[in-house]
């Protein structure tokens, strides 16, 4: 089984680095790929299974989108053939149209999905995510300068039950289609969504997934879910 | 001419000033919010000292700001300062406030400020340093700050251009602010034996100019280190003043060489630690900047200590415990911490690191535990770990992720609980790692860790 990791030396910020860290217990035969900025991706050339992409600084979104534009018709095939793809924090604004940026100058994007973003340096947005997928409960974070408009409403990743979706006046969070999972929430997502990284896990093939220290991450999914049900506060 | 309000504002200030001293209440950034809320621009219109030296960066502007305080007053300059603990603009007008005349004349020729870095379009319009120490920067609290390139273009936007920077060479972020202003940089070569350390977290991995991979000659820890681009010719700059030996003189000192142009200076400072050895040699190059000559220098620091509210040390019966406070949050700070435990000899953790407000408010983000080095507790020489707060579930995932074997970890959610926990048999040194909104926590376990050691087997020691 081959991941690969899409520009990990860039797309490390918010704790998303966790992901891989946790994927590589959960999964420890698995080959795992970390592409560069200057390399040809594992996808172009070869077939791995599944595709990773975390968050990164508003500048290298714009050098990540150079360079991956000239493969836009590889990632919309992979999308299209059921390759497992997550990506997490800003990742997933580089797949939509154009990110609008404060001056209203647009940055143009790959435009694989109907959805462009507003990116705003002085309206720092954080939240919580209380949200659903699948039958269980998808606990995460936002910490953001960018919202998300289009919609989403037959293809939304969870459906928020406390926090925001894809923008503020959303509650529908992300998208999922195939196997195509994007989401803005960060850090370590799969880490604290065991049930989810066992749902991708069945998605690559695993029978009867056990996520890594799972006893503990079930525990800690349960504190969060009940801490999100119950705090004063969820955006700040 | 300046407005009514601002007057009224200063009036009302120093009214506050007055009742809070009657009262013997601390000094806070407290008066600096009331003038800001009847005068929004109470910063622009307050006459500020002559000569100002403000500090900045993620990571030790306390300890720089006390550390530069201690030596202008040690050599007779009186200085307007705001060690109180208000960095943000409440603080600094605070500070300025407290040393001004009822007519708002500064009172004082000289100031030392720490400011915030994220406060920077706030404060620099209408204070213009003329010299500012840049520490350096490397990523803080997610919510907050962001990343770093996001505070870097706050700083290179709102510093003022006549302002004459002191940057560490040996951040390849810092340095390359502002890049018209005059500079005076500083940096530590790599030294005889020391340990340099490769972390989870790099802030910078390519080159900012084309994107190229960086090489580096050396790497001490996080992106702090020499480095050059493999393509153009961007590089680390060569620091002015260099340190090119340090020698640990066994009493919480250093000697340390610097080469400055072709002369030489040697100094023995109060600190030992990578960091405040940088955060010294910051100092040195801005008193040198501001006209301090080497051998005022080398005078005060004989006489001055680093602030050690941060770091205690109590010794009883053979063993040692040791707290160290870490902003919560800020990954590079809190595996500094570890780091120095790392290689400590049979050795017992405690982690105090849930954020006390969040935890008040909301449910904390935790995603910041993925960038710290927990890793460096992969170790036969740490014995125990014990993890107490609420976050403690998502602590022990961590460390579980780490490598950390389950039967080293011990959790609680109850912070109080956790010296129960500890076990001091085959255990010589103790850490208490804790956030700086932890200190109440912090004091009640080492009070009761004390009383252990005081009662336990001596001969239990390794």
């Amino acid at each position: 089984m081959q991941i690969e990791v899409l520009y990990p030396e860039q797309c490390n910020l918010f704790g998303d680095s966790g992901n891989i860290r946790y994927l590589k217990k959960c999964l420890p035969d698995a080959q795992f790929i970390n592409t560069s900025l200057h390399d040809i991706p594992a996808f172009v050339t070869g077939s791995p299974d599944m595709i990773y992409m975390g968050a990164c600084t508003e500048s290298d979104q714009e050098k990540i989108i150079r360079c991956l534009t000239p493969f836009k018709n590889e990632l919309k095939t992979m999308i299209d053939s059921g390759t497992v793809m997550l990506f997490t924090g800003n990742a997933p604004e580089v797949f939509y149209k154009y990110i609008e940026k404060d001056d209203r100058s647009r940055i143009e994007c790959l435009g694989l999905f109907d959805f462009y973003t507003e990116q705003r340096l002085f309206e720092r947005y954080n939240s919580l995510v209380l949200a659903e997928f699948d039958g269980r409960d998808i606990v995460g974070f936002k910490t953001q300068f960018t919202q998300v408009y289009g919609d989403n409403s037959s293809i939304y990743f969870s459906k928020v039950k406390r926090g925001s979706g894809i923008n503020k006046d959303s509650m529908l969070e992300g998208i999922h289609v195939g196997n195509f999972f994007a989401t803005s929430l960060v850090g370590p997502f799969l880490v604290m969504n065991p049930y989810f990284t066992e749902h991708i896990m069945a998605l690559l093939g695993v029978k009867e997934p056990k996520c890594a220290f799972r006893e503990q991450s079930i525990k800690a999914y349960n504190d969060r879910i009940e801490d999100f049900k119950t705090c004063k506060c969820v955006t700040e | 001419m300046k407005p009514i309000r601002f007057y009224f504002a200063l009036v009302c200030g120093k009214l506050t000033i007055a009742v809070l001293k009657l009262f013997r209440k601390r000094a806070t950034n407290f008066p600096g919010s009331v003038v800001l809320t009847l005068c929004p621009k109470f910063l622009k219109y307050i006459e500020k000292p002559g000569k100002i030296i403000a500090v900045t960066g993620t990571n030790g502007k306390t300890t720089v700001s006390n550390m530069l305080l201690d030596i202008l007053e040690d050599n007779g300059y009186d200085c307007t300062n705001n060690n109180f603990g208000g960095n943000v603009d409440t603080g600094i007008c605070a500070a300025l406030l407290k040393d001004s005349t009822v007519t708002g004349k500064a009172k004082k020729k000289y100031c030392v400020l720490e400011i915030d870095e994220r406060s920077a379009a706030k404060i620099y319009p209408y204070l213009e340093p003329d010299i500012l120490i840049v520490t350096n920067l490397t990523r803080d609290s997610y919510k907050r700050n962001a990343h770093v390139e996001y505070i870097f273009s706050i700083l290179d936007n709102n510093i003022p251009d006549k302002t004459h920077l002191i940057l560490n060479a040996d951040d390849l972020i810092s340095s390359s602010l502002k890049k018209n202003n005059k500079r005076t940089t500083f940096g530590m070569q790599p030294f005889e034996g020391e340990e340099l350390v490769d972390n989870i977290v790099r802030d910078i991995n390519a080159c900012p100019v084309c994107s190229a991979p960086l090489e580096y000659s050396f790497l001490r820890y996080n992106h702090i280190g020499r480095a050059k681009c493999s393509v153009c010719d961007f590089c680390s700059p060569v620091p002015d003043f260099d340190v090119t030996s340090r020698t640990l003189t066994g009493d919480g000192h250093a000697d340390m060489t610097i080469a400055h142009g072709k002369t030489i200076e040697k100094y023995n400072v109060p600190c030992e630690n990578t960091i405040n050895l940088y955060n010294a040699v910051a100092v040195i190059t801005a008193l040198r900047v501001f006209g301090l000559e080497q051998q005022q220098l080398e005078k005060s620091f004989k006489r001055i200590q680093v602030v050690r509210s941060r770091y205690d040390i109590t010794e009883e019966n053979g063993r040692v415990l040791r707290c160290i406070m870490a902003k919560g949050q800020n990954p590079v700070a809190c595996s500094h911490s570890l780091k120095i435990a790392k290689d400590t000899p049979d050795c017992a953790i405690i982690l105090l690191w849930d954020d006390f407000y969040d935890r008040k408010e909301t449910s904390e983000n935790t995603a910041w535990y993925y960038d710290v080095d927990f890793e460096f507790l992969v170790n036969d020489n740490i014995r125990q770990i014990i993890v107490a707060g609420k976050r403690s579930p998502d602590l022990l995932l961590r460390l579980l992720i780490a490598g950390i074997p389950e039967e080293k970890i011990k959790t609680t959610e109850q912070e109080a609980d956790a010296a129960a926990l500890l076990s001091l048999e085959s255990i010589k040194n103790i850490y208490i790692f804790f956030d700086m909104y932890e200190d109440q926590y912090k004091e009640m376990l080492k009070v009761k860790i004390k009383e252990m050691m005081k009662n336990a087997d001596r001969s239990a020691i390794p």
